[in-house]
């Protein structure tokens, strides 16, 4: 499928988002927040650099000065990407945010071991949450501004006040760009102001936020971003940490091997003198990093600012047709209060588990979302408190803890560039059916659990190697 | 602290505690106390988030064995 930027008449585009690609009646994806479509654009130029393909770290021979050389582009279109240049180095680290945040966590342990706290927002993915705990003796969390379904941002008093008292001893605050469970986006300029007021730096996970907004990572003052190539259109790439180069140049490396000396005796070595070498030994993901700035280069080109856009009226066009359907309800800041909500919405039927509403959706009526807690348990469990301690049932009684743990989560519907007004429609419609016909499906699941129109259990990878088709029927 | 009735929420994950505490407080008079057991400081937050929303009074608060107990009484008045 192919989109077009009607200003400057970019195009991109991606695979699987075909009509009737599935045998019963097409498929609308809206399930980008866990990980973003190809794009073809970015995947065919990364496929034509296999011709050049080779490990980098020498200039032997031609294939390897061109692999750095396309190497270097990716590392500098990164850096273009996030509009930092000049203050932040990039490094490719794993394979996505959570291999980055764990090495800014790790890295930050053993560089500055008398800082042993860390302030995390109570609105993250458990990879912008875990890997502080488990690397920080003391991990504290800012609460939201408020409670219930609607909460929304963080309480900065809070914030601000809890860093005034630990001065000196926070080693980083951790916040999320923009939450994967509600869309709210965070005031990354205000959080690093008052951050940098109390000595401290920001680490941002930008995994939500990178492909739905204009980052500038040097205007809003963050220190350290992270994000994962494959929610960039990108799947393969690697994950990426964007590092102010003052603060890295105070960083040792926690990861020792070829590729970041110099020179090495048996009783000493001497790392190398290129800041960004230093923290990268190994063979990077070449291929998956050129994917990953080609994805970029074409999205520069299409323009961030018309993404930004389309994701903000996607949203509100959602929330729109959501909140005016009975039974229905959305979660997050709902009325922008916050700040401007963007790149997905989240809700729940009454009286319809969400698991149930996502096969629902899949099997009758070809929509891809997701359902759970999208793994930032701490805040779906905030969203969701007041709305579980009404249901009325036995805690003693096991059908009825089964009944309340089917009812702890929510259904998510996120979406892309290449989503459209008509897709939200789609869903919009196919919700307002589900809740005209609770009765119904609940029986018809409860009798069978057995999908009622099509089943891909017996998908078989090894037909995708001799049909050369990307058009696979299942 | 004197307490008439006792609520262990120790095995119970979010939202059992405070199902149970609702369940509990729909039987007791006005003036009994109920001291509940929480196994950590999430439920204990939790349960002071839905006495603040209920009605319920917090009459007293401990740790013993490093589980946190609110003894708790309908609000009077």
């Amino acid at each position: 499928m192919t989109i077009t930027q009607q200003n400057n008449k970019k195009c991109l585009r991606f695979y699987g988002l075909e009509a009737a690609r599935f045998n019963k009646g097409g498929c609308i994806y809206l399930d980008s927040a866990a990980t973003t479509l190809m794009m073809i654009n970015a995947k065919e130029a990364a496929d034509r650099f296999l011709e050049y393909y080779s490990n980098v770290h020498t200039n032997a021979h031609n294939k390897a000065k061109i692999s750095g050389i396309c190497l270097e582009w990716a590392y500098q279109k990164v850096t273009e990407f996030l509009k930092c240049p000049e203050t932040h180095e990039a490094l490719f680290m794993g394979s996505g945010a959570t291999a980055a945040i764990n090495g800014f966590a790790q890295l930050m342990r053993f560089n500055f071991p008398s800082r042993r706290m860390v302030v995390i927002s109570s609105m993250e993915h458990h990879s912008n949450d875990l890997p502080h705990r488990q690397n920080f003796s003391e991990a504290v969390f800012v609460p939201l501004s408020s409670k219930g379904k609607s909460a929304g941002g963080i309480d900065l008093d809070f914030f601000n006040n809890i860093l005034e008292e630990n001065q000196g001893r926070v080693a980083y605050v951790a916040v999320t760009g923009l939450s994967n469970v509600t869309g709210v986006r965070t005031p990354l300029q205000q959080i690093c102001e008052i951050a940098h007021r109390h000595d401290t730096v920001v680490l941002v996970d930008g995994a939500q936020m990178v492909s739905r907004t204009r980052v500038d990572l040097t205007a809003l003052g963050v220190d350290a971003f992270a994000f994962s190539g494959h929610k960039l259109y990108a799947p393969g790439s690697p994950g990426v940490l964007a590092i102010k180069k003052n603060l890295l140049e105070q960083l040792s490396p926690i990861c020792v091997g070829g590729g970041i000396v110099d020179d090495v005796t048996t009783s000493n070595y001497i790392l190398s003198s290129k800041l960004r070498e230093r923290h990268q030994p190994g063979t990077p993901n070449i291929y998956g990093a050129i994917l990953l700035a080609y994805a970029m280069h074409s999205l520069i080109e299409y323009g961030m600012d018309y993404i930004e856009e389309h994701e903000q009226n996607l949203c509100d066009y959602a929330r729109k047709l959501l909140t005016q359907i009975p039974e229905v309800t959305c979660y997050g800041c709902i009325d922008n209060s916050a700040g401007a909500n963007s790149g997905c919405i989240t809700f729940n039927i009454l009286d319809l588990p969400h698991e149930l509403v996502g096969r629902i959706l899949n099997d009758h009526y070809g929509i891809a979302v997701r359902n759970g807690c999208f793994c930032a348990h701490p805040y779906v469990r905030s969203l969701l408190q007041e709305e579980l301690w009404e249901l009325d049932a036995d805690p003693e009684n096991p059908d009825d803890i089964n009944r309340i743990d089917s009812f702890k989560g929510m259904v998510r519907a996120s979406f892309g560039v290449y989503t459209s007004k008509q897709d939200i429609d789609a869903l919009a419609k196919a919700i307002s059916i589900i809740v005209q016909n609770k009765t119904n499906f609940l029986n018809n699941y409860i009798s069978s659990s057995i999908p009622l129109t099509s089943s891909v259990s017996e998908f078989n990878p090894l037909k995708l190697l001799s049909t050369g088709n990307s058009q696979y029927e299942i | 602290m004197r307490y008439d009735r006792t609520l262990d929420t120790r095995g119970q994950t979010c939202p059992l505690p405070v199902i149970s505490l609702k369940k509990m407080m729909r039987t007791c008079d006005d003036n009994i106390i109920v001291r509940v057991i929480c196994a950590d400081n999430e439920v204990f937050q939790d349960i002071l988030s839905y006495m603040d929303k209920c009605g319920l009074e917090l009459i007293n608060n401990d740790i013993c064995a490093d589980n946190k107990i609110a003894y708790v009484q309908k609000r009077k008045g």
